[in-house]
């Protein structure tokens, strides 16, 4: 018969409307009862009565949600204090009422202000615990968002190692803590704690849930916070339930590993005989571009490029390096650097082929910090001056298809220290490639002119 | 003057029983229909609802096709898909099977096949050896058989998904799933979702471009390469494989192509007015496409015509100019690719090896099936790779399902040709370039192929990985209809890290 308690204290969210109508309608009266004052004060009281009744119920219903949802009282606090507060007032003033007079009860207005606010705090407050600490919040735009203050962004990070510390990290602390918490707090927190469980910290986590402990110590590896976790998705005891987001293998493993090495607090992940291999997924991936603190762009300055044809876009919708590309402008020529010159810091992809820039352009990128990729493919360029490139610092990869480019001019870039790769495919550079020069250089070079010989299976029809 | 004003009284009264009657039928109807409509049309892209987020859909309003940056940093700007139509053995390319020449002949084990259906294999059919020689080849050692000599030459570009498993075992729906994400009609294809996306680079050129060789259109039709409920503008643009590739794309004769301008700029006015009236999104999909039809008359005659290629890309892609071949589609896939195109698909019909005739047995049509593209495909790698394309460019290969490790035995009856029946559980696809681990393998399958016992992957994972090369988050990338958003993915996938550099 327990389910009633339960059932009852979820028609809490419902009943407490009614109070608020009840004893609003009280004040309002209060207030404004009009030309028929007298008439309207047996209202007044009817309907603090009806409140004040109401409120009861509701107090009590909310108690009963409190104590078997899994509420703890930390979260209902201020809720519950003030939900108890407007039921005694009401019944309070109620009382009053019956006592004095019709003239006396309209100098208490005073009163009924301080009860619309507690009544409207209460209820905010319990919105919130049924929707939400966002939910009015989340609705507003991004800017009066950003002006109210909220900086926080909502994404979980989950877990991130350092390459070369992760040994001496922590395998609780840095790395199980870490994936629970993107995996399993939004249920298992100290504010709604789902069966009985909080996953926050250490000591709540060897405390465990209501039906006993999450982490056998006698036997690691029948834990049950591993062993609901390997669970097929379609069983009903696997956690995360199947509708929700589920954990990689990886980060399961590592739960796994962290429980069978003794569920340790103190244990570092070399010791507990991880492999790089096992947390690899968990590094930082290294970006192609650099990491640059630049000025947001004026949409007219890009509105000035695009309109000349040029294609500009960001790498992405929220990075502030920005990618060139003259594939609509054929006829951009050295002269439409300038253009570009004012943006030059946040290029970092910068493709030019089939356009008529020719050496000169390789003279004006200096200042070009952030530049990764160039692209001068089918250009009349003969690579006089690839000297200037190496005030690009942040050059990685250099596209000379097709140009007037030599083995000489390439030299000019030996010892670059961050370039990788210059293409020089159907060029006089890999002509002499193909005759049998080939000079040394700090980065790779790709001649192509790859060939695939002919076999005797070629042409041969079964 | 009376007659004057009698005229003027009756031409008045003319107006107003014609504008009450149009505006009854016009606006009045198709105002109060919409009303109705509403909570649908909102939902079938009608005024601003189908935002998507993360993209900064604003540059949209004038050009659907205007590029877009994605989410994320992407690992690669441009998609060639090659879709072998019929389901290529993987037990003859590259799952190599010892275990399976030693059980040759001999009858499935039962519980093997027990409670499971096939598409033509009934009762318990023999097992079939594979029926090509395999050797280890590059660094990484990759098993590829000798019915693919020059591709095995560049398998240290590629990475291998060994255990690869769909749903569906008829080839129309299993395409559908393998392009569109599910079985049934009315998703977008892949490369739609892409071209949505990511807008296309080169305003000359369609985003999404279809070719097909082997003298039939996949099964499932069309609809792999179509829009689904995402705008028209996305989808694929099938481009003819011989003679031109475009019909009436040339000026007739007498027609100069200033005449062509005003004919499609006036066309478009009165479209436009179409559009300010009834904010069809279809109507941009159309002014759109006449514009770039427009553009396309400069650009698509020269990116597809193979024949200014040097002889030497010529040899080394094999290519067969004036037929409609695969080799010649590849080379096309990467001019296009190098020319800005988002999304190139190609299709080669006649892989269906049953082994009912010559042309479907394992060691004879299949055998010339290969040899079809192995050159061509081999090729495209390592032309892509010394134009420093394969940096950018993410090249998929794979069928729509694989093949049984048991002979087919259609009817219950033994056939005169070595063949395989559809199979689901497990087979093998590749993907090389952009964001690619080189020379890397993942997942495996049990001693007879049958399915994967390690780093299984499905359809939704292979989509995910896409769309993550290219700088999306699948489950977030999301299209609203039908008053929900929807996903390429639907609520599976998982990006295949094993795979990733």
């Amino acid at each position: 018969m327990d389910f009633i308690f339960s059932l009852f204290g979820r028609f809490h969210p419902l009943l407490v409307h009614l109070p608020i109508g009840f004893l609003l309608l009280g004040i309002l009266f209060l207030f404004y009862s009009g030309k028929n004052k007298e008439a309207l004060f047996p209202a007044i009281k009817l309907a603090f009565l009806w409140g004040s009744w109401a409120s009861l119920l509701s107090a009590a219903t909310g108690l009963l949600l409190y104590l078997k949802e899994g509420y703890t009282f930390e979260t209902v606090k201020w809720h519950l204090i003030l939900g108890c507060l407007t039921t005694i007032s009401a019944i309070g003033f109620y009382f009053y009422l019956n006592k004095v007079n019709e003239d006396t009860a309209r100098k208490t207005k005073f009163f009924g202000l301080v009860l619309v606010f507690v009544l409207t705090f209460t209820g905010h407050l319990g919105g919130s615990l049924t929707h939400g600490e966002d939910y009015l919040f989340e609705v507003l735009p991004e800017g009066i968002q950003e002006f109210l203050g909220n900086t926080h962004s909502k994404e979980i990070t989950g877990l991130i190692l350092g390459k070369d510390t992760w040994e001496e990290s922590l395998f609780y602390a840095d790395a199980v803590q870490p994936i629970l918490s993107k995996n399993c707090n939004s249920c298992h927190n100290p504010k709604n704690n789902k069966g009985g469980l909080v996953l926050t910290s250490f000591e709540e986590v060897m405390k465990g849930g209501k039906n006993g402990p999450v982490i056998f110590s006698d036997k690691f590896s029948e834990s049950p916070l591993i062993h609901r976790l390997l669970l097929p998705k379609e069983d009903k005891e696997h956690m995360p339930p199947k509708d929700k987001r589920q954990p990689s293998k990886e980060e399961i493993m590592l739960v796994k590993q962290w429980v069978e090495s003794g569920a340790s607090f103190e244990i570092l992940l070399s010791e507990a005989g991880i492999k790089q291999g096992m947390v690899e997924t968990f590094f930082l991936k290294e970006s192609d571009f650099p990491e640059a603190d630049l000025p947001q762009l004026s949409p007219d300055r890009l509105q000035a490029i695009k309109s000349r044809g040029i294609l500009v876009e960001p790498l992405s919708s929220n990075s502030n390096l920005i990618k060139v590309s003259s594939i609509n402008v054929r006829d951009f020529g050295d002269q439409d650097w300038q253009l570009l010159e004012p943006i030059k810091q946040h290029v970092a992809i910068l493709d030019l082929s089939e356009t008529e820039v020719g050496d000169q352009l390789l003279t004006l990128l200096k200042g070009c910090d952030n530049l990764t990729v160039l692209k001068l493919n089918k250009t009349s360029l003969d690579g006089e001056s690839l000297g200037f490139l190496k005030e690009c610092k942040n050059l990685k990869k250099l596209y000379l298809n097709k140009t007037q480019v030599d083995q000489n001019a390439l030299s000019q870039l030996n010892g670059h220290s961050i370039l990788e790769i210059i293409y020089v495919f159907d060029t006089p550079a890999s002509l002499e490639k193909s005759k049998g020069k080939e000079i040394t250089h700090s980065a790779k070079i790709e001649y192509g002119h790859y060939e695939l010989p002919s076999l005797p299976t070629d042409g041969k029809v079964f | 003057m009376k007659g004057l004003e009698k005229i003027a009284e009756e031409l008045e009264k003319t107006r107003l029983e014609n504008l009450t009657r149009r505006h009854f039928m016009l606006d009045c109807v198709s105002k109060v229909g919409s009303l109705a409509l509403l909570p649908l049309l909102g939902s079938c892209g009608f005024g601003n609802s189908n935002e998507t987020k993360g993209l900064n859909l604003s540059d949209r309003d004038l050009n659907p096709l205007s590029p877009l940056p994605p989410p994320s940093i992407p690992k690669a700007k441009s998609v060639i898909y090659l879709h072998m139509a019929g389901a290529p053995s993987q037990l003859e390319l590259f799952d190599f099977k010892p275990e399976l020449i030693k059980f040759h002949n001999q009858p499935c084990p039962e519980s093997l096949i027990e409670g499971r259906k096939f598409a033509f294999i009934r009762g318990v059919p023999n097992l079939l050896g594979p029926q090509a020689n395999f050797q280890q080849h590059g660094q990484s050692g990759a098993w590829v058989s000798d019915y693919l000599p020059h591709f095995s030459k560049v398998v240290d570009e590629v990475a291998f998904l060994k255990a690869v498993h769909t749903d569906q075992f008829n080839h129309g729906p299993a395409q559908l799933f393998m392009q569109t994400g599910s079985p049934r009609l009315g998703r977008p294809s892949l490369g739609s979702w892409v071209t949505y996306g990511l807008g296309t680079e080169n305003q000359n050129l369609p985003g999404f471009v279809v070719l097909t060789s082997g003298g039939k259109t996949p099964d499932a039709g069309k609809s792999v390469w179509g829009s689904g409920f995402l705008p028209s503008v996305y989808q694929g643009v099938q481009c003819r494989s011989k003679g031109d590739p475009v019909l009436y794309l040339k000026d007739p004769d007498g027609v100069s192509r200033d005449l062509k301008k005003k004919i499609i700029s006036t066309i478009n006015e009165i479209n436009q007015e179409e559009f300010e009236r009834f904010g069809d999104p279809e109507i941009l999909a159309r002014i759109n496409q006449y514009e770039m039809a427009y553009r396309m008359q400069i650009e698509v005659p020269e990116v597809m015509n193979i024949n200014d290629e040097p002889e030497y890309i010529h040899e080394l892609y094999g290519t067969k100019p004036g037929e409609e071949a695969f080799s010649n589609n590849c080379l096309l896939a990467r001019k296009l690719v190098e020319k800005g195109v988002r999304f190139v698909q190609l299709y080669d019909w006649g892989w269906d090896s049953h082994g009912t005739d010559h042309s479907t047995a394992l060691d004879l049509g299949f055998r010339n099936k290969c040899t079809e593209i192995d050159r061509p495909i081999a090729a495209l790698i390592l032309d892509l790779k010394q134009r420093g394309l394969l940096e950018d460019t993410l090249v998929v290969w794979g069928g729509e399902f694989g093949r049984t490790p048991m002979q087919e035995n259609r009817e219950g009856k033994t056939m005169g040709y070595k063949g395989r029946d559809h199979h689901v559980d497990a087979f093998t696809m590749w993907m090389a370039g952009g964001g690619i681990k080189n020379g890397s393998s993942f997942g495996q399958t049990d001693d007879f192929g049958f399915s994967g016992i390690e780093g299984r992957v499905s359809v939704h994972d292979i989509h995910a990985t896409i769309l993550h090369i290219l700088g999306f988050d699948h489950e977030k990338f999301t299209y609203d209809f039908q008053g929900r958003p929807f996903r390429l993915t639907d609520v599976e996938g998982e990006i295949i890290k094993e795979i990733l550099s």
